[in-house]
């Protein structure tokens, strides 16, 4: 049977309508224990208050929680969720310190951390708010280098792609409905790419004082690449021609978006051949490859391996699986 | 921008239509004002604000032969579209595709502003999205899909992102496809409450009618046949997504049609609207003009003058 939409709906939890000292106690057993599976320990010396909403969509969980100074501790008897996924945490409050296989980040507001969710850690925040969205490593294996070197670093608030995390999220979390399985798909990876986004490092190019003139030649260049890659003959020359300007000013504009002409073709082809290997059905690898606009296929295999660290069959195989 | 002179001329003629690719005709005597805002970049998307007036592209421009789809997000109440024979007005928030290879044009009588995201054509296709069926479709601002798109394009000026290249790939790429899913409309093809198998015989339906809608005896009954299911399914089947058996028929019928008397040669108008589908030429002179605001030897002519014989 398919989950109707009530199941992706947000749930929302709040200590205001219960007595003053069944307050802790309840929420200790219904959130932290049953939910997320971590115990939870008041740090305040006021009645305990808080309130909490959890969203659970099919490759991203969503918890965002404002009360009181509190202590979540996961240890190794709760640490059995048997998932395997990583929580990305946004600080919105006071001070929060999060501890996990000996390393320690404190967090000031605005800043993010990302833990392993299912291994012991300890994350006491202050007074306030913060939310967490939980992801499948899996999800972010496939785009970070390594996701473990990646936990446990302070992300600092300001960050480009944490600011973007932070206001997606924003309507993701409790305002949209999100009521068709495709949104539902698009949303999750893009939260997966924007959580992978803020895990990776961080460059700063500072070209955004592009004039209107050349970003806007720049943009329609790359508008004619995306569109045109899958055609084994495109070439500097072609494009430029097309675009109305010479090869060499063509290439300084691709250099200024970060990519030479022949890495952004590659990683196209690239991106689209997985693309295609993830689609069930028969069809030769050779094809694909074909259709990607690729032309050697020697080159193609050698190309796709390095990137992606698997063979092309790898791929397709695993994919297969992952869609049981 | 100078102001002496005739800011204006120079702004069109020296910027505008140059670089923007658009041009501009004031519709009031308040003074001119234009500014463009790219908003990420690598990609032609710009936030785009202008004293009274109509930003439009002519016959001349569209020579440039730009293939892109527009997705226009209006930034002020009031703002009137004229695109491919029709007109929309948009408040704000609200959404519309155009076609950057037509004529068009986009104003009000006030201060107004858009963003403008264009998209080439692949793009939309690689997500399932038919473009080519959203042109000048109502895009409602309330829309989730809009909602997503709008907020996520506020954070991306408000932290005037520049990021790293592979950052810029993932925001375009996030980009595309919330604008590819704006364009689907709300219970259209595998969305909502339908089930896998009967979104896939719509899918199905919907195919067959695009393979054989030049076929004259193309019929609720033909399509309900060869798809092995009950006539009166079929059109219920249509209405999940959002329109009757008819409407898409004549709607392709249409296009094609439009289509036809776009490119050189001769041709009598008859064979055209024969070739098209359709089987009374006075039934699609008229059904013709409902749709485009115009006669087909009228946008044929247009048509004729645009490509310069």
């Amino acid at each position: 049977m398919s989950p109707g939409l009530a199941d992706f709906a947000p749930l929302r939890f709040s200590t205001r309508e219960l007595p003053e000292r069944e307050r802790l106690p309840v929420w200790r057993e219904e959130f932290g224990r049953s939910l997320l599976r971590v115990d939870i320990e008041s740090l305040s010396d006021l009645p305990f208050h808080a309130e909490a909403t959890l969203r659970a969509l099919p490759g991203l969980r969503t918890v965002a929680y404002t009360g009181s100074a509190a202590r979540f501790q996961r240890t190794a008897a709760t640490a059995t969720d048997g998932h395997d996924s990583i929580s990305f945490i946004v600080n919105l409050g006071e001070r929060c310190i999060a501890l996990q296989r000996g390393g320690e980040v404190a967090l000031g507001a605005g800043d993010a951390v990302a833990v392993l969710h299912e291994e012991p850690a300890t994350v006491t925040f202050g007074q306030g708010s913060y939310f967490a969205a939980i992801v499948p490593r899996a999800a972010l294996a496939s785009r970070v280098k390594d996701v473990d070197d990646a936990t446990m670093r302070l992300i600092p608030h300001g960050t480009e792609p944490l600011r973007l995390l932070a206001s997606y999220m924003s309507l993701v979390r409790d305002e949209l409905a999100l009521a068709t399985p495709r949104l539902r798909r698009v949303v999750v990876s893009h939260v997966h790419d924007l959580v992978a986004l803020a895990l990776g490092p961080q460059r700063a190019l500072g070209e955004s004082g592009l004039s209107a003139v050349v970003a806007a030649r720049l943009a329609a260049a790359l508008d004619q690449i995306a569109a045109s890659f899958q055609d084994p003959e495109l070439s500097v020359a072609t494009v430029a021609r097309s675009q109305g300007i010479s090869p060499r000013y063509l290439q300084r504009l691709l250099e200024i978006s970060g990519a030479p002409f022949t890495a952004r073709l590659t990683e196209l082809r690239l991106q689209r051949a997985f693309a295609l290997l993830g689609e069930p059905g028969p069809g030769r690898i050779s094809d694909i490859a074909l259709e990607a606009g690729f032309s050697d296929i020697s080159h193609f295999n050698r190309l796709f391996r390095s990137r992606f660290g698997d063979t092309p069959r790898g791929v397709r195989g695993q994919s297969g699986r992952t869609a049981d | 921008m100078v102001a002496q002179l005739d800011p204006i001329r120079m702004w069109r003629e020296e910027y505008a239509r140059r670089w923007l690719k658009i041009d501009f005709e004031p519709l009031s005597d308040a003074p001119f004002h234009a500014s463009f805002e790219p908003i990420l970049v690598g990609m032609r998307i710009v936030r785009a604000a202008f004293s009274p007036g109509v930003t439009f592209r002519d016959e001349e421009m569209v020579k440039d032969g730009d293939d892109a789809f527009g997705l226009m997000i209006a930034q002020s109440g009031d703002l009137e579209i004229t695109h491919q024979g029709r007109d929309l007005r948009l408040g704000h928030g609200d959404a519309a595709l155009l076609h950057v290879r037509a004529t068009g044009s986009v104003g009000s009588r006030q201060n107004f502003g858009y963003i403008s995201v264009l998209i080439p054509e692949p793009e939309f296709a690689t997500r399932g999205a038919r473009a080519g069926d959203a042109l000048m479709h109502h895009l409602p601002r309330r829309s989730e899909v809009l909602q997503l798109l709008r907020g996520y394009l506020r954070s991306l000026e408000r932290s005037r992102f520049s990021g790293s290249a592979e950052g810029r790939d993932t925001i375009r790429r996030h980009i595309i496809d919330l604008a590819a899913l704006a364009l689907t409309p709300h219970g259209a093809v595998g969305e909502s409450g339908l089930s896998a198998v009967v979104a896939a015989r719509l899918a199905a339906a919907l195919d067959q009618i695009a393979a054989s809608f030049q076929d004259p005896e193309l019929s609720v009954a033909t399509v309900a046949r060869s798809q092995g299911i009950s006539p009166r399914y079929l059109q219920r089947l249509m209405e999940t997504s959002g329109t009757s058996f008819t409407a898409r028929v004549t709607e392709l019928r249409l296009q094609r049609a439009f289509a036809l008397l776009g490119e050189p040669g001769p041709g009598r108008i008859s064979d055209i609207a024969l070739e098209a589908g359709f089987s009374d030429i006075s039934h699609f002179n008229r059904l013709f003009r409902a749709r485009f605001g115009d006669t087909p030897g009228g946008v044929r002519a247009q048509a004729a003058a645009r490509n310069g014989e």
